[in-house]
């Protein structure tokens, strides 16, 4: 190592940064050169000279009570810190119970709305279970009646003219057959009129309209909800109309505020369907 | 590692902070007042120093210098007072500019009062004083001092080289001035020529 090196890293030497080679060929090269001994030895001196002259002069020294003022203000500000940490933990648990509260509510609200709503529907299914049930039923007499009046002639009791039955029944029994044909005078499908009454079927009493459609004999068949066992007040929707096979038939049918209406044949269930839907407006608007 | 830390209780942290930084408090101070250069405003900078140390207490690795963490908390409240318009701002000279003028090193005098040390000091360009104080007076790691200046650790050492040179052509200066150590110093030169 040459003086000049030497030189250029003897303040690292003297901080303890240099490398630990780097460090014994310093050592080497101070054991050899006393000039380089000299400067190590005035750069030593100076580091002291400047470390003490700063650390004494007073400008750098603390004012007396500054440290005692800050370390009291600093234990203020931690205990401040304390006290807005355990406000913000009561803060916190003041919100956690309002949430918990209001969760609570919401869960209580939620399944009372639920268990009437429950009820509702299940009321509403019921009752529409009941409607059901009861146009499934009514469905079977009216096929019987369809089958044993208007097929087969075959009733007990003899058939009564709708404006007899108009005032022994239900007075919108009358007309009825002009009622239920009238619609289909302007449509394309063909229906005729054969016939219409009131008849009695296993003590059901119908006001009977006969047509014919497709060379297939259709009855519609009115009858009174109170007529119907276990008759809901209840209506499915009276705008429907539903169709099903019952029996062999198809059997179309809605309901009126105070009637059920069956259109029963042997047609296809579109061709059922069509007629009364045909027939639906103008019925509804007479039993109304 | 990835290591979990338990948050301790504010009178756990305050216990701790009292025992691990504040009996650095001198030491901040004397750093503050060479960066400020006025008692209130250095009193500011260590009160705003120890209050931010406080609260950032929990981050504080434990084992490691907290006087180093300090300075460096220190360092960056007053980046930010500057760049908050205050008036501790500091100029510093192009160092290439500074580099040019340090060709010819004469021999470290010695004999000199506190005051012309201080002096000397004080007459070398900021950047420089900075590392200096940092590294000689207040016995920072170079690394040590990287972190709290947030520079680069070759940048560090290179001010410290062109400081202490700078340093030690201020002091030859008064030296000479007053014939301090002449006849040593003709000495080491010739030897040190050799």
């Amino acid at each position: 190592m040459q003086c000049r090196d030497f030189r250029e890293m003897a303040d690292s030497y003297l901080s303890d940064e240099l490398a630990v080679e780097t460090n014994h060929e310093v050592l080497k090269h101070l054991e050899i050169c006393s000039a380089c001994r000299g400067e190590i030895a005035a750069r030593r001196e100076l580091r002291t000279r400047l470390k003490d002259a700063v650390r004494n002069d007073k400008r750098f020294q603390m004012r007396e009570g500054f440290a005692v003022e800050l370390k009291n203000k600093l234990r203020e500000s931690a205990h401040q810190q304390k006290t807005s940490h355990i406000f913000a933990g009561r803060k916190s648990a003041a919100w956690f119970a309002i949430a918990a509260s209001v969760l609570l509510i919401a869960l209580f609200v939620g399944i009372v709305i639920k268990q009437r709503l429950g009820n509702k529907s299940n009321l509403l299914s019921n009752e529409n279970r009941a409607v059901k049930f009861a146009k499934d039923a009514m469905a079977h007499f009216a096929v019987g009646d369809h089958e044993n009046c208007a097929l087969q002639h075959n009733l007990e009791e003899q058939p009564i003219s709708l404006e007899e039955a108009g005032k022994r029944y239900d007075k919108a029994y009358s007309e009825l057959d002009k009622v239920v044909i009238n619609p289909f005078a302007k449509g394309e499908q063909t229906v005729e009129l054969l016939g219409a009454h009131a008849c009695i079927y296993k003590g059901k009493k119908f006001a009977h309209v006969v047509l014919k459609s497709k060379g297939k004999i259709v009855s519609v068949l009115v009858i009174g909800k109170d007529e119907i066992e276990n008759n809901s007040t209840a209506s499915m929707n009276t705008d429907s109309i539903s169709c099903q096979k019952t029996e062999g038939f198809q059997v179309s049918c809605f309901e009126t505020s105070r009637h059920h209406v069956y259109v029963v044949s042997d047609l296809s269930e579109q061709d059922n369907l069509t007629i009364a839907r045909t027939l639906q407006n103008s019925v509804t608007r007479h039993l109304a | 590692m990835l290591s979990l830390r338990r948050r301790q209780e504010p009178t756990d942290v305050w216990k701790d902070f009292e025992a691990e930084a504040t009996p650095f408090m001198a030491d901040v101070y004397r750093v503050a007042m060479w960066l400020a250069r006025d008692r209130e405003e250095a009193e500011d900078l260590v009160q705003e120093t120890f209050t931010q140390a406080l609260l950032s207490y929990h981050r504080f690795e434990k084992g490691t210098n907290c006087r180093a963490w300090l300075v460096k908390i220190l360092y960056h409240t007053n980046s930010k007072r500057i760049r908050s318009g205050s008036k501790l701002q500091l100029v510093y000279s192009v160092e290439e500019d500074i580099a040019e003028t340090l060709a010819f090193e004469p021999p470290t005098p010695q004999g000199l009062t506190d005051e012309e040390v201080l002096t000397a000091l004080e007459k070398i360009p900021k950047q420089f004083q900075e590392v200096v104080l940092l590294c000689d007076v207040e016995e920072f790691s170079y690394k040590e001092i990287s972190v709290a200046l947030s520079l680069p650790i070759g940048t560090v050492m290179s001010r410290l080289h062109r400081g202490r040179k700078m340093l030690r052509n201020e002091l030859a200066t008064f030296a000479n001035r007053y014939g301090i150590n002449q006849e040593e110093d003709k000495g080491r030169e010739s030897n040190a020529v050799s």
